[in-house]
């Protein structure tokens, strides 16, 4: 598994999302590639009410996450039903992210996943 | 440039307004304002807000308020910059009469949270954060700011509930300001014990979701009686997503911004005699305070202990409750910082009055300090 971001040519900072100027040195010369998806938790917490679009009832948590190739992540963590650890080791899965709501798609990303 | 002066100033007070719409409070207010100045005549409108589209159904503020006003032929135009629109609004306002191309204006801030579900409002604000890198994912400022507190006290390895004088503080100075929506001190225990909303951020460290709009007239012309300067007011940037930022727990464009200001106004920091800061949160309160090293890093909590930051301290904060007990209602929290910078500055404040301030900041964070206004007021001699 693994997330496509954008790396600058220039300066070779590394960004997700993909942006169109670079942060650190303001080059326009991005390219597309792709970070091995493991990383570790900075910092966390838990979302027991679920913005409006999210399954609700369905406490979930949010954790910023430091990619081992790169940039920084905050994405939700998959299957996570105890409290995470900081500098726990983590893994990119693919996973529907909201619920569904009236004349909105679907939306499929990415969660984090604990590395046992 | 020319000087910009204070005028009228208006408020309502911050709370859940059943009987009134958005337009309504924000008629009032600037009626306030209008008929406190020496004239009437304005030639620009400029409304500070952030939902009034997704909430009220109603973009267009400034021509509509305009209208409501009778005010005709008038520049008319809405400002947004999320939770600082109104200080972004002061901005707009400050550059017509500074660079001499309108004599008077008005600017208003008005927010009407209250007309859809609290839970639904949380959604609206998060429009301020980027799309793709935080809300698809579930955040929402309360669990952006709960990652950001959990940061900040590991970091300086301090307690959970630290950072709570801020939320107490604040609410202890909101008991002496008309216009501030909760008039009610916190003690210790009720915030220990009030539930966790998203850990470590409690229930009350929540800013409340509510009403309100307040009102200002910036002129060219010096007022006849305590003349008050808006000496400046500056915004600056920075990375929007928190993942983004190579420290987050530096505010570089609260920083920036003031430093700006202090720059345009020909004043530095010491000038100071208060601060009326961005305390949506308590760790936002911290940052503000330790970004312009008015505290140690991981100190700020501290002293607000030792009474540092209180009315009768060496630098008195959320003067009037702050955002925590004043009240949010985002668009027009920036108008009542400053109407609350002028209030202190003229000896109005009433039971909320620090000492004979004659220089008061303001500062307003657009989400996480994304995009940060600095405005300075001074009291001429």
């Amino acid at each position: 598994m693994r997330l496509q971001g954008v790396q600058c040519l220039d300066c070779r900072a590394k960004f997700l999302p993909a942006r169109t100027v670079c942060l650190s040195c303001k080059s326009r010369s991005l390219e597309k590639v792709f970070f091995n998806a493991t990383g570790t938790v900075i910092s966390w917490t838990q979302v027991a009410q679920p913005p409006s679009g999210f399954p609700p009832g369905q406490s979930f948590y949010l954790a910023l996450v430091q990619l081992d190739e790169g940039p920084k992540v905050l994405a939700q963590l998959a299957d996570q039903l105890e409290s995470p650890i900081k500098e726990m080791r983590v893994k990119v899965v693919i996973r529907r992210l909201t619920h569904g709501e009236l004349e909105q798609p679907i939306l499929y990303g990415f969660k984090f996943q604990e590395i046992l | 440039m020319r000087n910009v002066y204070v005028h009228g100033t208006g408020t309502v007070p911050v709370g859940e307004h059943w009987e009134s719409s958005l337009l309504d409070l924000a008629t009032k207010a600037a009626l306030i304002a209008l008929d406190s100045s020496e004239s009437f005549e304005v030639g620009a409108c400029v409304v500070g807000n952030m939902l009034s589209g997704i909430i009220n159904h109603q973009e267009n503020l400034g021509a509509i308020v305009a209208d409501a006003l009778g005010l005709e032929q008038v520049e008319a135009v809405k400002i947004e910059a999320a939770c600082a629109s109104g200080t972004a609004a002061l901005r707009a306002g400050y550059l017509r009469v500074a660079s001499g191309l309108v004599d008077n204006v008005l600017v208003v801030g008005a927010e009407k949270m209250s007309d859809i579900p609290a839970p639904s409002v949380i959604k609206t604000l998060s429009t301020a954060a980027p799309f793709h890198a935080e809300v698809i994912h579930g955040a929402s400022f309360v669990s952006l700011n709960a990652i950001l507190t959990q940061m900040y006290l590991r970091h300086y390895n301090l307690s959970q509930d630290c950072l709570g004088i801020f939320a107490r503080q604040a609410h202890k100075n909101g008991t002496r300001s008309p216009h501030a929506m909760f008039q009610k001190e916190i003690t210790v225990d009720q915030y220990k014990s009030s539930p966790i909303v998203c850990p470590p951020v409690r229930l009350l460290d929540c800013p409340p979701t509510c009403d309100g709009a307040a009102a200002i007239v910036l002129s060219s012309n010096k007022p006849k009686s305590t003349p008050i300067k808006l000496a400046a007011v500056e915004g600056a940037n920075d990375w929007v997503a928190l993942a983004d930022r190579e420290n987050p727990l530096q505010f570089r464009a609260a920083q920036s911004s003031a430093r700006k200001a202090f720059k345009a106004a020909k004043l530095t920091q010491k000038d100071i005699d208060l601060f009326e800061l961005h305390d949506a949160f308590p760790v936002l309160a911290a940052l503000a305070l330790e970004s312009l090293e008015m505290a140690p890093p991981g100190n700020a909590w501290k002293e607000a202990e030792k009474g540092t930051f209180s009315l009768n301290g060496k630098l008195p904060i959320q003067t009037m409750g702050g955002l925590k007990s004043r009240g949010h209602p985002v668009g027009a929290t920036g108008v009542y910082q400053a109407v609350e910078a002028v209030l202190q500055l003229r000896g109005e404040a009433g039971a909320a009055q620090v000492k004979e301030p004659k220089v008061a900041l303001t500062q307003t964070f657009a989400g996480l300090a994304a995009s940060v206004y600095s405005a300075i007021f001074q009291k001429e001699a």
